[in-house]
């Protein structure tokens, strides 16, 4: 077993266990700042976790820098909500899904030092009080999910462009020399110190080990290493190694600071390339670098993310979004891929962990030998890379005021959501949008007055409107709390807008400020109005009303209507334009009303589609539906993708079906699942196939798509013995997870996702 | 405008001509292959199949003991094989999938049944695919008429042809048609200069024995055929008989093993051919 292997197996040996470390120091330091602003209150309390967390070097590390002495363990950010913790604190360690063990000691000390204290003061609190009634009347019915009430805001990506070419030291001078100084500067210089000292704790840790160590060949790497270390700790980084480990120590210090999702790593193959060109020309060995970057590849996978049971039914196998996107075009327009981008996707082969979540952006200029090599990784199974379509996304961007050159650099940010690195703050996830619960609620008030199928076509949108700006209402004063409450000084003095205006990234700081909101369920809606429009208006079988009764009890006793309606009716993903057109029509009302309101940083609202695997608790909060659903049983899959079962005529008609939808207008993302049976992409053939496959999606316009390539029959043998599947890495929605950590219920969702083959 | 039985179209096929293709099934054959992985198409007529395997037994204990018909049967369990289509829509179905022939070097494949029986809208269909720069083969086993070959032989891009058994007697009570006839349609195409890839099924029992390939594969070598596809015997088919309410001739016998398959493969590359096992 190589070096990378025995770390791989070891750091998914352990159980996964909570550290308090953080929301302890946290917690220290708000007690001793009362009365300073909360800028710099936020400021000194990531300054005193950066201080005072316990370090690490594991065996065999080349990168240092770990979040938890353990692999794996979730931390705590009590300050956005004790709740969930407090309520969940004893059933964390054996909940279904992404168990972590909370010891003894540590939640004692939750229990009675850190839960009382932000009882009543965490930004939950203060979001709860400013909820409206009709908001909370919306977020009642279902139809309207908001989230980040309970946690960091992530979802975006630091400039690291500017972090390593400045390195610590120019960061910091481009903050104090700002003038005038304001508070947000002192907040913003407060934790870079505190980010060096942090770094050169790490150097000192690394001297004592080393003279614990009798391999001179270890010794050497850990005398080179703790060199790099102490040099990154304040001056920017020369070379490639030095650019990965300062990197690193970065995102380590953002997660102290917010404990946020996805804070994404943007065009790393295009910012990490000069350094990487560099050291090929002073003769460094092409393994001693891809050595580095698989060592990366590891340490990605070893932060996970704690959620609630609730939010690990959205997210479920810990994402943590460290999202790379390779390839696409620069800034005039050309093809992008280079050297790095090829490696990164060889080396990724060699270590097959969900993190990181890599994606490739094609266009009409990717080179084919770009296209083959994503087509083989793609292959290995494990859901990765992702793929994004430029000749789509582009021109969304310029149709919401996006500069072109801003526009062709962009990136993506925990699954699928597009940000544009350095630049946009998108708050991509900030509420979901039940377009099929509308359908249910409609039916449920209004059935017996309507009367023909424009009739209800247009309640729909009626009711879509009203709901979808109590949505924004809710969505500003979530936003509004993250700005008043929970400013990150850290993340903003990585970004030039927010050090030029002094203004933190949650308060607008950022060159452009949007606010994403998802609309879901457009499958399914598609195939229930296209039942109603043919059985109820058409054929006359049936009036609404008597239709709805028999929704309403689940149709108990009308199996054979059930039938009827999932065999006999035409379904979205057939390429039937009939029912497509169903779906785009919605998908675009949903769009444009979105994108007509205003956030609180001055941006606009944007539409996106994804569901990543809320589709399973999004269906929980659903009757039976026309499409011949049951009750709270799952919505499609992905966003975009069919309903489970319901595409009959392969992965070319469902491309077909998907590209009626404008992907043009879905700017804050989407994400559309498909499953090839391994044997498609068998052989020289296969990858042609895929290569092929892949440039049709493109010219059918379709913004996002990724694969699960794995048998069911080799799914079926996982859930049988786990023991054996333990590192099986498949796609969930978005970003990939180790099938045996997801739940059940997750686990058949995957399943029965329709295999294409043949 | 003409129209055909269509017994089935199928999108995303990787076999039958390369690359993504759409296959056209028209219904009808004059060959009886008592194999036919496909015997509802072998009829020139729309016919009903029960499928058990869908039944939901909403109004009979099985789907073969139900009486209702198919238009009720709310799965499709009961249902009609085979519809009228007139060309047009033929077409419009056979080009839906053109950007991923041009991605992939695919195309549409007419196949059957025998779908050199629809001679005239053939005539009709493939000019009208070709006008949209769509690549077409045609899967035939030489039973159409001799005219429609020679109609069509520089239209189709790419000739499937079936050869199965070789001995004409054998043939004739087998198949119900002599290799004589069936080959000639093949020598027509050669001489033409068509481009052609023969395809010969393996069936234990009938077509996969040592002397029949051997005559079989020097006939094709005198037309300067390079490539041949070997199909191995497989048992998809039995199910549809059942459905259909039909015997089967190869009832519980075996798929043919990977070893037997490649003794088959040496027999062609001794003389030279490119040899594929497979569509």
């Amino acid at each position: 077993m190589n070096r990378f292997e025995k770390m791989k197996q070891s750091l998914l040996a352990h159980p996964r266990e909570i550290s308090i470390e953080r929301a302890r120091y946290y917690t220290e330091s708000y007690r001793l700042t009362m009365g300073e602003s909360v800028n710099l209150r936020r400021a000194k309390a990531t300054a005193h976790i950066l201080d005072s967390v316990e370090i690490s070097l594991r065996e065999g590390e080349i990168l240092a820098g770990n979040r938890t002495v353990k692999p794996r363990s979730g931390i705590m950010s009590p300050e956005m909500s004790p709740y969930w913790i407090y309520e969940e604190r004893n059933s964390l360690g054996s909940r279904p899904q992404d168990p972590f063990v909370f010891n003894d000691t540590e939640r004692k000390e939750f229990e009675e030092d850190l839960y009382p204290y932000w009882k009543e003061k965490s930004l939950k609190d203060k979001i709860e009080d400013l909820i409206p009634a009709e908001v909370q009347a919306a977020r009642d019915t279902k139809i309207v999910k908001l989230n980040q009430t309970d946690k960091g805001q992530g979802h975006i990506i630091p400039d690291f462009e500017r972090v390593l070419k400045l390195g610590i030291i120019g960061l910091l001078e481009e903050v104090e020399s700002q003038s005038p100084q304001t508070e947000i500067h002192q907040a913003m210089s407060i934790t870079l110190r505190a980010v060096s000292r942090h770094i050169l704790r790490y150097g000192e840790m690394i001297e004592i080990e080393k003279t614990k160590r009798m391999d001179p060949k270890r010794v050497e790497e850990l005398e080179e290493l703790r060199h790099i270390v102490v040099r990154v700790a304040t001056e920017a980084p020369q070379t490639f190694y030095e650019a990965v480990q300062l990197f690193w120590f970065i995102n380590l210090a953002l997660q102290y600071e917010s404990n946020a999702s996805s804070i994404s790593c943007g065009r790393f193959d295009q910012y990490m390339v000069p350094y990487l060109e560099r050291d090929l020309k002073r003769g460094l060995s092409e393994e001693k670098l891809k050595e580095i970057l698989k060592m990366l590849w590891i340490k990605m996978n070893d932060v996970v993310l704690l959620r609630s049971q609730e939010s690990a039914k959205y997210f479920a196998g810990f994402p943590t979004g460290y999202t790379i996107i390779l390839g696409g075009i620069d800034a005039e327009g050309c093809d992008a891929v280079n050297l790095l981008s090829e490696w990164i996707l060889e080396t990724y082969a060699e270590i097959r962990l969900p993190q990181p979540n890599l994606g490739v952006r094609v266009n009409e200029r990717t080179p084919e030998s770009f296209f083959r090599k994503t087509a083989e990784t793609i292959r290995l199974g494990t859901g990765i890379p992702q793929v994004f379509n430029d000749e789509v996304i582009i021109p969304g961007f310029l149709n919401r005021g996006i500069s072109l050159t801003d526009a062709r650099d962009y990136a993506v940010v925990g699954c699928v959501e597009l940000s544009l690195p350095g630049k946009l703050y998108g708050l991509h996830d900030i509420a979901l949008f039940n377009l099929l619960k509308v359908l249910e609620v409609v039916l449920q008030e209004h059935a017996s007055k309507i009367t023909s199928y424009r009739c209800l076509v247009d309640t729909i949108k009626a009711t879509i409107q009203t709901y979808v700006k109590r949505m924004v209402e809710g969505s500003n004063v979530v936003d509004g709390a993250h700005a008043k409450f929970a400013p990150i000084p850290l993340l903003s003095s990585l970004m030039e807008e927010c050090v030029a205006t002094s203004r933190d990234v949650t308060s607008g700081g950022m060159k452009y400020n949007f606010s994403g909101v998802q609309g879901i369920g457009t499958a399914n809606l598609s195939d229930a109005l296209f039942a109603i429009k043919r059985l109820v208006f058409e054929e006359k079988q049936m009036s609404l009303e008597e239709l709805q009764q028999i929704l309403a009890v689940d149709y108990q006793g009308e199996e054979i209507l059930r039938q009827r309606l999932i065999h006999r009716y035409k379904k979205f993903g057939n390429d039937q334009e009939e029912v497509d057109a169903i779906g785009a029509e919605f998908l675009r009302f949903y769009c444009e009303e979105v994108v007509q309101y205003e956030n609180t940083r001055g941006g606009r609202f944007m539409p996106g589609s994804y569901t990543v695997s809320a589709h399973v608790p999004l269906g929980e909060a659903v009757g039976a539906t026309p499409d011949g659903r049951k009750a709270r049983e799952q919505l499609a899959d992905g966003g975009l993708s069919p309903m489970v079962g319901r595409d009959k005529e392969g992965p070319t008609a469902v491309l077909q079906s998907v590209s009626r939808l404008d992907h043009t207008l879905l700017t804050n993302g989407s994400l559309l699942n498909v499953k090839f049976h391994p044997a498609t992409l068998e052989g020289e053939a296969g990858i042609k196939r895929m290569v092929g496959y892949l440039k049709a999606y493109m010219r059918l316009k379709i913004q996002h798509i990724q694969f699960n390539i794995v048998s069911a029959e080799t799914l079926r043998a996982a859930q049988a013995h786990p023991e054996k599947y333990s590192d099986l890495v498949i796609r969930v929605a978005g970003y990939s997870a180790i099938f045996v950590e997801l739940n059940k219920r997750i686990q058949e969702d995957i399943i029965a996702r329709t295999e294409h083959q043949l | 405008m003409e129209k055909a039985i269509v017994m089935n179209t199928q999108k995303f096929s990787l076999h039958d001509g390369g690359g993504i293709r759409t296959l056209i099934f028209l219904k009808g054959c004059a060959l009886h292959c008592p194999w036919c992985a496909n015997p509802e198409s072998q009829k020139r007529e729309i016919e009903v199949m029960r499928k058990q395997s869908l039944c939901i037994q909403c109004s009979a204990p099985s789907c073969q003991a139900c009486n209702q018909s198919s238009a009720f049967c709310p799965t499709g369990a009961m249902a009609e094989i085979g519809e009228w289509m007139d060309v047009d829509q033929v077409v419009r179905i056979a080009t839906k999938d053109a950007i991923f022939y041009e991605a992939t070097s695919g195309g549409v494949t007419f196949s059957g049944g025998e779908p050199m029986e629809w001679a005239a809208f053939l005539r009709e269909a493939i000019p009208k695919l070709k006008a949209e720069g769509i690549h077409v083969a045609v899967e035939t086993c030489g039973a159409g008429p001799l005219e429609a070959y020679e109609a069509l032989e520089q239209e189709v891009d790419l000739w499937l042809f079936d050869l199965k058994i070789a001995d004409d007697q054998e043939a004739q009570r087998v198949l119900g048609a002599s290799f004589e006839a069936l080959f000639s349609r093949l020598v027509l195409l050669r001489e033409a200069q068509a481009k052609v890839v023969v395809r010969i099924p393996l069936i234990p029992g009938y077509t996969a024995t040592k002397a029949n390939l051997i005559q079989i594969a020097d006939r094709v070598r005198s037309l300067h055929i390079e490539e041949i596809h070997l199909l191995p015997f497989h048992q998809y088919g039995e199910g549809k008989y059942q459905a259909l309410g039909r015997e089967y001739a190869l009832e519980g016998v075996n798929p043919m093993g990977k070893e037997e398959v490649e003794s088959f493969r040496g027999i062609f590359e001794e003389r030279g051919f490119r040899v594929q096992i497979g569509g």
